[in-house]
């Protein structure tokens, strides 16, 4: 039971920090990081259980987000850092690595 | 080199590696429909004609024929899965393309449409392999009991019926023989192969526990 939800949580998490990276390397120069309602489309992920992670991986320093103001509208983009980046590094090393 | 055409490429050759094993998991279920059947043809034909090998044929041939058809379930199990995956991962690759040509201003409207349908992540797809190699492994461990009764039996059973064989004294039988004689070899060959992969994906499993260990502690989950 314990496992399960480490690996549901791990995926979830994994999946955020590609996101960010993928959308990011659409357009290195002009973007730094991805809107949250786009982020959670590409995670395919309900908005309240996005947020949950959201929340805990800003707290953790994988991500962060920032505001930024689209006329009258006030847009929330995350962005990786480099903790989140090495975390997301680590992980495909694991899995490119051995077998 | 941006972070994430790094990881592409760590991914990228991690997906070639399994392809090789895709090919490699092919070769046993292919290769044991066809001695399966030259077997199955091979035995009622030996039954019919030698009343003394009906001693034999029956007990043996069964305890065989069980151990042989899951061992070909497992196999074809496995290289169903792989062949699944190996699906996605084209469609992966050409989401990789689409990307690149995004950047350098050569899109193709259509498949860029096409490929949004079916978009995934290297995420996904890593995960999907791990979830698989640990079912995998339970299945591993009952192949291997299989294989071990069925090389045993399969040679018993050959050897007795070589009795019969010096009897009739037919090139047809001798083919027969060491066609089944090759069938455990390639068995033997694929579990070596396998078990290399399970001490592997063994190692793999455990970096992993410990890695969602530490993120979840790290995110307070």
């Amino acid at each position: 039971m314990v496992k399960k939800n480490y690996r549901t949580s791990n995926m979830i998490i994994q999946n955020i920090l590609e996101g960010i990276l993928r959308e990011n390397k659409k357009n290195p120069v002009i973007q730094k990081g991805i809107k949250k309602s786009h982020l959670i489309v590409y995670c395919k992920l309900k908005t309240i259980t996005a947020e949950k992670y959201l929340i805990k991986m800003t707290n953790a320093g994988y991500i962060r987000l920032f505001e930024e103001t689209w006329g009258e509208r006030i847009i929330k983009i995350y962005d990786i850092t480099k903790l989140g980046r090495e975390r997301y590094e680590w992980f495909v090393k694991i899995n490119a690595e051995v077998g | 080199m941006s972070s994430i055409d790094k990881i592409d490429k760590w991914g990228l050759n991690y997906i070639r590696k399994t392809r090789f094993y895709l090919k490699i998991s092919a070769i046993l279920p292919i290769y044991t429909i066809i001695i399966g059947i030259i077997n199955l043809g091979f035995l009622i034909y030996l039954y019919t004609i030698s009343t003394e090998s009906h001693k034999v044929i029956p007990i043996h041939g069964i305890i065989v024929f069980i151990c042989f058809i899951s061992i070909l379930l497992i196999s074809l199990l496995q290289f169903l899965f792989l062949r699944k995956w190996n699906l996605k991962i084209k469609v992966y690759n050409k989401m990789i393309k689409i990307e690149k040509n995004d950047n350098s201003n050569v899109l193709d409207e259509n498949i860029n449409k096409n490929i949004k349908m079916d978009e995934m992540s290297l995420t996904d797809i890593f995960y999907e392999v791990i979830n698989h190699m640990e079912k995998i492994r339970k299945l591993f461990i009952i192949l291997n009991i299989f294989s071990a009764i069925y090389i045993f039996y399969n040679s018993l059973m050959f050897v007795r019926l070589f009795i019969f064989i010096k009897k009739a004294f037919i090139l047809i039988f001798q083919t027969i023989r060491y066609l089944n004689l090759s069938v455990a070899i390639v068995l033997i060959i694929y579990l070596i192969y396998m078990w290399h992969h399970y001490i592997k994906w063994n190692k793999k499993l455990k970096k992993l526990k410990n890695y969602e260990i530490m993120i979840s502690q790290e995110l307070n989950l």
